[in-house]
């Protein structure tokens, strides 16, 4: 039997034909499709004990910015909340922190990452353009510095390009984490557990094509299939 | 381990959520998971036609949700609509048939009641209305119920339901018997005489709470109730 790995998902509201719902790109379950896995989406919290009970990995998604109430700040202006979910954060630290204590894999990528360093005691930068002096947003490829001796080494170049959709970036790390890759400017674009195959990316693997994808791919399989070893 | 219910998902049709992404998503409402996680299921969105065969052999039963599919409104065509359709009613026949090969159940909504008759043989009449000048696009109304059936049992011969749809079954499949018509002819519900699947034009998963629409419509969550009850059932 195949790996399950179980995605979540965006979340919206659409007022035309009443309700909320919830939104997934396709590339995601295309990245686990090469992976040779089969992907789920989560659909409701409270089956999160049972998401986490029948999958054997979780691939926290991308999105808008995670309410900074979860990491110890204010909003000075409601404003600042506009794109914030609440029921979304809410569905995927419950689920982040169960997979944790059943020491699954999880792949988190964009917001994902930043919701993983959250859920493990960490902070965010709210605005990494400003704080680093660097272009992040709009899908921009840069180089990123890879630590000694992590994982994402076993797979990726030294100054691999990655690409760039993020507005924020870690900023104190969780617990149990370290930073595997950096940008030039010192910005977090990667994070490993030390003892858990749980990963996180600034970058996006799903959005990656040519010889990158096989790379992505493979670290998929590294995360929900190999784990670290 | 409670029941797992496949709820399949539409494709981002319209204009906000082409807008958001201008890329192939899935996506569907949260009152089809909210419903069946209220009446004991365990509700995920099957992400790949590639699975079938997985999803059919973990999952309790198969929910087929309502959509805008068939008839996707002409100005949305030329964006992410075309890929994502064809996508969605390739996972849908193919999971369908994995179910019904195994005997697990199958429930559909709107354009659930509309694939399944149609995955059985039957027709599907587009744009009804213009043909027939009834409307059922947001517009509650009476059915009326078979002795016997399901919904005749929980709810009664007659009973308000609510409408959103602009397709309805045409000719029925064989196998199929209609369970409940509404009075100006379409057909509302249907079950199959042999194999566990149910099917309904309405949309009983917003016939739920303290706001079920129509509000003098009935409680219909006893229907999901009883749904996951039939793939509790067909578990052992």
């Amino acid at each position: 039997m195949k790996p399950v790995i179980l995605l979540t998902g965006d979340e919206g509201f659409d007022a035309q034909y009443g309700g909320g719902y919830f939104m997934l790109n396709m590339k995601y379950p295309q990245l686990i499709r090469e992976a040779k896995m089969t992907p789920l989406m989560a659909y409701d919290i409270r089956s999160a004990k049972d998401y986490a009970e029948l999958a054997d990995g979780l691939f926290l998604t991308g999105g808008y910015d995670i309410h900074v109430g979860w990491y110890g700040q204010i909003y000075q202006n409601m404003e600042e909340a506009a794109n914030v979910c609440i029921t979304r954060d809410d569905m995927e630290i419950t689920l982040c922190r169960l997979f944790l204590e059943k020491k699954k894999p999880i792949l988190a990528v964009g917001r994902g990452m930043e919701l993983l360093n959250v859920v493990l005691g960490g902070t965010l930068c709210r605005d990494v353009e400003q704080a680093s002096y660097e272009k992040h947003t709009g899908g921009a490829f840069h180089p990123v510095y890879l630590k000694e001796r992590c994982r994402l080494s076993e797979i990726l170049e030294n100054t691999e390009l990655v690409n760039s959709w993020h507005h924020q970036s870690v900023d104190r790390l969780g617990s149990g984490l370290s930073a595997a890759a950096v940008t030039k400017g010192g910005v977090i674009e990667a994070v490993e557990h030390e003892d858990l195959p749980v990963l996180g990316l600034a970058w996006h693997p799903e959005r990656m094509e040519g010889k990158c994808r096989e790379k992505s791919v493979a670290v998929c399989r590294m995360v929900f299939e190999e784990g670290w070893k | 381990m409670k029941p797992l219910i496949l709820i399949d998902a539409g494709p981002a049709y319209d204009r906000q959520y082409i807008e958001k992404y201008r890329e192939p998503a899935w996506f569907n409402y949260k009152t089809y998971p909210t419903a069946v996680a209220a009446a004991g299921g365990t509700p995920v969105l099957p992400l790949d036609a590639a699975c079938v065969e997985e999803y059919a052999d973990m999952a309790d039963g198969l929910l087929l949700s309502g959509g805008s599919v068939f008839a996707c409104r002409p100005e949305f065509k030329k964006q992410c609509v075309q890929e994502v359709i064809p996508k969605r009613m390739e996972m849908d026949r193919k999971l369908f048939d994995a179910f019904l090969v195994r005997k697990k159940p199958v429930f559909g909504i709107c354009l659930g009641i509309q694939s399944v008759n149609r995955f059985l043989g039957g027709t599907v009449l587009y744009d009804f209305k213009l043909q027939e000048g009834v409307e059922h696009m947001w517009h509650q109304h009476l059915v009326e119920t078979e002795p016997g059936s399901v919904v005749n049992r929980m709810f009664g011969n007659s009973f308000y339901v609510n409408s959103r749809h602009n397709n309805r079954i045409g000719r029925l499949a064989a196998g199929l018997k209609v369970t409940a018509r509404s009075r100006d002819g379409v057909i509302e519900a249907v079950e199959h005489e042999s194999l566990p699947v149910y099917a309904f034009e309405w949309h009983p998963e917003r016939m739920r709470g303290d706001i079920p629409e129509p509000p003098e419509g009935p409680d219909m969550t006893c229907l999901f109730q009883w749904f996951i009850e039939q793939c509790n059932n067909s578990k052992y």
